[in-house]
């Protein structure tokens, strides 16, 4: 009941601050109109007041956001999380570090790296980590600046204790920005018999014998199915662990606050970035049994 | 006359640097093949030496027939390509009659020791699959290469012939574990 309550509170308070965010950018649009009518009068004042009017309307809107998503993640995952997964633990302000993100290999490094949203936990005995990951790469200064994004999107890692295989890459052909291995390690390509496979994909190993071990025609076949439900996958085999990066043109797990909060359609949503994981856990087969 | 000399003479270092290239190309696919080949020795062997200790296992729950492991063919250096096949196939033949066998036995099946014999027999055979696939996909490259014209030529000169492939039983074509 307590919890019925603190939820009907949360929710208020999330579409309180959806009605803020809402009410605010109208009044800032309404101010951007009048400096763009002032311009031609007054151009040095006009580009003043738009930028003062951005700085006044961005400070509480972040402040508002940031607020947002704390209520979000606190309202729904848990419980999601809770009935989905077992082990669970959920931090959404931090992420993986760079130095993982870098010993990944999936994605070339960038000097601006962000992650958040980290969740550890097991699936049908498989224990995995995942977080948002958003590499960019910022060049020059000043007006010569530029940012180049090389990756946004999730990464996991998935601990498959039975087997152990030495570094092997698999890149879809349109995975731009790819990682390296950069431990000493020298990967060289590997054709596979498939020949479709070798079109669509590009293997990279540090031993041929072991990418023919971990791709068998069945594997290929799986990946080539995650591949075709993510639109482009980079994947890494070290050891006993199995990296993937998935791209994605939004974060999981994250509400809009441009729009009025549903509960069972956030719930919904959530859900869907949850069965992500299990439908990589239950396509690469990692797992004992399928659902 | 110089002109047509000089000519004649770029034409032939032309011809001698790709006809060099052709023949180190067909003998790095060769060393290939031959680093493959080695592979499956490797997992032939390892197999042979699991279902040797699951045969002394077995043996302890019934009087097996002796003669069974005894007529694997001994593997030895140098093998021809169809003396693995064979050795394989009679390998494959063993592994079944072990498992028909085990499940007759309740108590061999729940044997801890036989337990880790079989995980270690399906390690080794995903090896052996993982093997053939990387032997016989060099030696695909390694027949194309050697077939087409006008490396076909360079090939003839080096005495180069075509390999023979390492087949695999046809269950182990259909399906192999992939639980990590």
């Amino acid at each position: 009941m307590e919890t019925n309550f603190q939820t009907g509170e949360a929710l208020k308070r999330l579409n309180e601050l959806h009605d803020k965010a809402k009410s605010t950018g109208i009044l800032a649009i309404g101010w951007v109109v009048i400096c763009l009518l002032a311009f031609p009068f007054t151009a040095g004042m006009s580009m003043f007041g738009m930028m003062a009017g951005a700085f006044i309307y961005l400070i509480p809107f972040l402040r508002w956001q940031r607020e947002y998503k704390r209520i979000y993640k606190e309202v729904f995952m848990p419980g999601l999380l809770q009935e989905t997964f077992d082990e669970v633990d959920y931090r959404w302000e931090v992420g993986f570090d760079n130095e993982r993100i870098r010993n990944f290999a999936l994605v070339a490094m960038g000097n601006r790296v962000h992650s958040e949203d980290y969740l550890s936990a097991s699936y049908k005995g498989i224990h995995f980590e995942q977080a948002d990951v958003t590499i960019k790469n910022h060049t020059g200064s000043g007006k010569n600046s530029h940012t180049v994004t090389y990756f946004v999107g999730r990464m996991f890692v998935f601990q498959c204790p039975d087997k152990r295989v030495l570094s092997t890459q698999i890149f879809s052909e349109h995975f731009a920005y790819r990682g390296k291995v950069d431990n000493g390690w020298k990967h060289k390509k590997v054709k596979l018999e498939s020949i479709d496979f070798n079109k669509k994909f590009d293997v990279l190993s540090a031993d041929e014998h072991d990418a023919f071990y971990i791709l068998t025609p069945q594997m290929m076949e799986r990946i080539d199915d995650l591949d075709s439900q993510f639109g482009s996958v980079a994947m890494r085999f070290c050891g006993s662990e199995l990296y993937v990066a998935v791209s994605s043109s939004r974060n999981a797990f994250d509400g809009n606050i441009s729009k009025e909060i549903d509960y069972l359609t956030e719930k919904e949503l959530i859900r869907n970035d949850l069965q992500v994981i299990i439908d990589i856990i239950n396509t690469l087969a990692i797992a004992d049994t399928e659902e | 006359m110089d002109g047509i000399i000089i000519g004649i003479i770029v034409i032939a270092l032309a011809l001698l640097v790709w006809w060099i290239s052709i023949g180190n190309g067909i003998k790095k696919l060769e060393i290939k093949v031959d680093e493959a080949l080695s592979g499956i020795d490797v997992a032939l062997t390892k197999r042979y030496d699991v279902l040797t200790k699951m045969v002394d296992v077995v043996k302890g729950y019934k009087e097996y027939e002796q003669e069974t492991l005894q007529n694997i063919v001994e593997l030895r250096k140098g093998m021809t390509m169809q003396e693995r096949n064979s050795a394989n196939q009679q390998m494959d033949t063993l592994a079944k009659q072990i498992t028909l066998l085990a499940e007759n036995y309740p108590n061999l099946k729940a044997s801890e020791n036989f337990a880790k014999l079989q995980e270690a027999i399906t390690d080794v055979e995903e090896h052996l699959q993982a093997s053939r696939r990387l032997y016989n996909s060099n030696v695909t490259a390694y027949n194309q290469r050697i077939i087409v014209f006008p490396n076909s030529l360079v090939a003839g000169s080096m005495g180069a012939t075509k390999k023979e492939f390492f087949e695999a039983e046809e269950i182990k074509k259909q399906d192999v574990s992939m639980k990590f």
